[in-house]
């Protein structure tokens, strides 16, 4: 039986719609949605007005409105071509079909210089990193050992004029050629569930 | 159909994709996801959807995710996007092959819903490609078999229903 099958009046499922019948799904449970989630058959799903409950070995979910989530409003993948010498350059791609925001909504971003589904997925940023010598002081000896950034790369979202979303991604590139920067993205939505 | 959307430079190399977007209305709720090929075929400009940093974009029939990014986009007169080839290997990728072989597939269902997604992947679930820009198989090593494992999400057969007044 699938969880479709069990609609109807008294049974339908979306919110304010299940008067006062609670129905408690037991035993050996399969509604579709749930398929290959439910074979323990120590757990429970209960469906309230306002709720749905999953009682699992180990332990509860309760989708109830009250806790928050993120959805994903889009999704897409980015190059950015960069050049040695570049200082600040920021490109931008505008998604005016989702309208417009009251605020900057939040992103996951992964970037990467080496393309293929096999490169290394940085979290949001990225650094070419070196280590070369330098004066600790102006004008002193170059001897002081350091760690420094040949290229870095970050990625953001912001709202432009019109309040639509911008996913884009600025570079400095002092040192490290010509690199095109891989950038995959999702648009988030804080959202209650 | 559902499509992806693919922006290319002046010299028709691919450089940014749109794997789907959402549609909201005028509180911020989510009513859908946008139909990239209804609104081309419309004659609609993809600029209503995004801004990319390209000389145009058009749709595309298969999910390939940041894959695109090795390929260039061959247009037919219209402007629309015929064909994807590879950069490296010349593999091509052709949007009437695509086209066909997803009729083939709705016309074999029989008035059944058609199962396509081996033909063109799926928003989240993009066609994986090998090094030459070939599909290739999905299939994945799995977790050695003799490795013990705690809990299941393999479904079971049966359903059973109690209800009670709460």
């Amino acid at each position: 039986m699938t969880f479709d099958k069990l609609r109807g009046p008294g049974h339908v499922m979306s919110r304010g719609q299940v008067p006062q019948e609670r129905r408690i799904w037991d035993g050996e449970i399969q509604p579709a949605p749930f398929v290959g989630r439910t074979r323990n058959k120590t757990e429970r799903v209960i469906i309230d007005d306002d709720s749905i409950t999953v009682i699992g070995s180990g332990g509860t979910v309760v989708i109830d409105g009250n806790s928050d989530m993120f959805r994903i409003l889009a999704a897409g993948s980015r190059t950015h071509d960069t050049s040695e010498g570049d200082d600040q350059v920021q490109q931008n791609t505008t998604l005016t079909a989702l309208g417009t925001f009251t605020s900057t909504p939040s992103h996951l971003s992964y970037v990467t210089p080496t393309a293929g589904n096999s490169g290394t997925r940085n979290l949001g940023w990225y650094f070419g990193m070196a280590t070369d010598f330098c004066a600790t002081t102006s004008g002193g000896s170059p001897t002081a050992e350091r760690v420094v950034a040949t290229i870095g790369f970050k990625t953001h979202t912001v709202l432009n004029g019109s309040d639509q979303v911008q996913i884009g991604s600025g570079v400095s590139n002092t040192a490290a050629g010509n690199v095109t920067m891989q950038h995959r993205y999702y648009i988030l939505e804080q959202v209650a569930i | 159909m559902l499509t992806m959307l693919l922006a290319y430079d002046a010299a028709g190399n691919i450089t940014e994709t749109l794997d789907y977007m959402v549609a909201r209305d005028e509180t911020g709720k989510v009513v859908g996801i946008i139909d990239f090929e209804a609104h081309e075929r419309a004659g609609g400009k993809m600029r209503d959807i995004w801004t990319a940093n390209a000389v145009g974009s058009g749709t595309w029939p298969e999910w390939i995710g940041p894959q695109a990014h090795a390929f260039r986009v061959e247009r037919d007169a219209t402007g629309r996007i015929a064909a994807i080839v590879h950069k490296t290997s010349g593999h091509r990728r052709e949007r009437e092959a695509i086209e066909d072989a997803i009729a083939a597939r709705i016309r074999e269902s029989a008035g059944q819903k058609a199962d396509i997604r081996d033909i063109v992947g799926g928003p989240t679930a993009p066609l994986v490609l090998d090094e030459d820009g070939r599909t290739r198989s999905r299939d994945i090593r799995p977790t050695p078999a003799h490795l013990p494992i705690v809990g299941s999400t393999k479904a079971s057969s049966s359903l059973k229903l109690r209800s009670q007044r709460g």
